[in-house]
């Protein structure tokens, strides 16, 4: 799974940090999103999935899904 | 089938204020979101928009770029103050910073200039100073002695504290913007007062700026001047929302999220016997208690669009009844339910889109270790007067709370 981030919609909510911290950060500088990882680990598929869901601007979407986990 | 192009409209509602139990939203909401989660509105100036009481159908809205924030009309209150204080509001050169009240490209510039000090990780550094705070309103709590007005012993000066330190100004300064605030929010004052209101609190925000531009500090205004990416009237404007907006929606969600865990005395043990519990229970304290009771602020539309069966047309109004969409069994099992333990995420209780609140980890830190603070230091905290007596603030006030709230241990 990989997620791949819009940086022109996201508003630095946050949301998707609280919801994987595995998986995104924040700039420190304006909040933007960070994806921290090239491929999405197996074991944090159901929380990088309920981040990009909960994306208050729909910044995050997911490429290449792998599979029900 | 477009219903609202049918011979018969149905005719515009008024938002359903009448509560049965305090703490859960007026009934009518619930048979409205069950027959038409989106309906046709009159607000308090007469014209017609759209209110959305689905929970779907809200959040997909509200992240919906045909719509834009609109001139602050509200379902409820005086149509007349509402409408000169919107025109007074906008007329001010510090309306430029106001979060809440622009659209892109302008909101995206100040919002990112100031989302850096409200990230996950900004607040997580933050929660030492939070914690000593907490710590000093309980010592206060317990030299007045049992029992004590939680809201303005606790609460409070808890989140009006904690404001000014992201904003880094004296704690002593919270009149000067409690005051304004509280005037703004009142809905018995009138477009005199709340123009006074304004003047006062762009006044104080100002001086606040002036001074951090010469002595500044490690705080949020301080980098913004440093940054120089804002005007200053962007950054008084924006200083005068987040000193608004940071501190009475947060003490109103912890004083009646402590009312309502006292109310059922097994939630509050719950949380003493295990505290890892309050972390999913203040995310379910926000779902369920709703407390922005008129909802969003509207939004209009800038085209015609389609939200299910309806048209909306370019200009019309919607707002987003939060304790409705908070309430969606499609969303939430069992939703009339406070489940401490329930995975609450999603809720709409700081609201969705671009306009989400920007304080909102801050606001969970203070609800967090504000909670943690008093099952540690008040294990047997407990009401200090009947629950049916507690009063509860007016129907038509944007923010459903408790006036005070009386507590002894």
């Amino acid at each position: 799974m990989k997620v791949i981030a819009d940086l022109d919609v996201c508003i630095g909510a946050g949301v998707c940090v609280l919801t994987a911290p595995n998986v995104f950060d924040q700039s420190a500088d304006d909040g933007l999103v960070r994806v921290l990882v090239e491929e999405v680990p197996a074991g944090e598929f159901r929380l990088a999935r309920e981040a990009v869901d909960l994306c208050p601007s729909a910044a995050l979407s997911i490429i290449d899904d792998g599979g029900e986990r | 089938m477009k219903r609202n192009q049918d011979v018969v409209v149905a005719e515009p509602i008024d938002l359903p204020t009448e509560r049965v139990d305090p703490l859960d939203p007026p009934p009518a909401l619930r048979a409205l979101r069950e027959r038409d989660p989106i309906c046709p509105l009159r607000f308090s100036d007469g014209q017609a928009g759209w209110l959305i009481t689905g929970y779907a159908l809200g959040r997909s809205m509200l992240v919906d770029n045909r719509f834009a924030v609109a001139p602050s009309v509200m379902p409820l209150g005086d149509p007349e103050v509402i409408a000169e204080t919107d025109r007074i509001e906008r007329a001010m050169p510090e309306d430029a910073g106001v979060l809440i009240a622009l659209n892109p490209p302008q909101h995206t510039r100040i919002r990112r200039a100031a989302a850096g000090y409200f990230t996950v990780r900004s607040v997580a550094e933050r929660e030492d100073a939070i914690a000593r705070i907490v710590a000093e309103r309980l010592d206060a709590m317990e030299a007045a002695g049992s029992p004590v007005d939680l809201v303005s012993t606790f609460a409070l000066p808890l989140s009006s504290f904690a404001i000014c330190e992201v904003l880094g100004v004296p704690h002593g300064d919270r009149e000067l913007f409690e005051r304004p605030s509280a005037v703004l929010a009142d809905p018995r004052a009138d477009a005199d007062d709340k123009r006074a209101a304004l003047e006062d609190f762009f006044s104080y925000c100002r001086q606040v700026v002036t001074k951090k531009r010469t002595a500044p500090g490690d705080d949020l205004l301080s980098d913004l001047i440093q940054k120089g990416e804002l005007t200053e009237d962007e950054i008084v404007g924006l200083a005068r929302q987040l000193f608004e907006a940071g501190h009475e929606t947060t003490a109103t969600q912890l004083s009646l999220s402590v009312f309502t865990l006292l109310r059922e005395r097994s939630d509050w043990e719950a949380l003493r016997e295990d505290p890892a519990l309050i972390e999913p229970a203040v995310e379910e304290l926000l779902r369920f208690l709703s407390i922005l009771q008129m909802g969003t602020f509207a939004r209009t539309a800038t085209e015609d669009v389609e939200l299910e069966d309806v048209t909306v047309r370019k200009g019309e109004m919607v707002v987003v009844s939060i304790p409705a969409a908070n309430r969606d069994p499609e969303k939430f099992a069992d939703p009339d339910r406070l489940d401490l333990g329930r995975n609450a995420a999603g809720h709409v209780s700081f609201g969705h889109g671009k306009h989400m609140c920007i304080g909102q980890h801050l606001a969970r830190a203070e609800l967090r270790v504000a909670l943690r603070g008093l099952l540690e230091r008040f294990p047997d905290l407990d009401l200090a007067a009947p629950a049916g007596e507690i009063s509860f603030v007016s129907e038509d006030s944007q923010l459903y709370g408790v006036q005070t709230l009386p507590v002894a241990w």
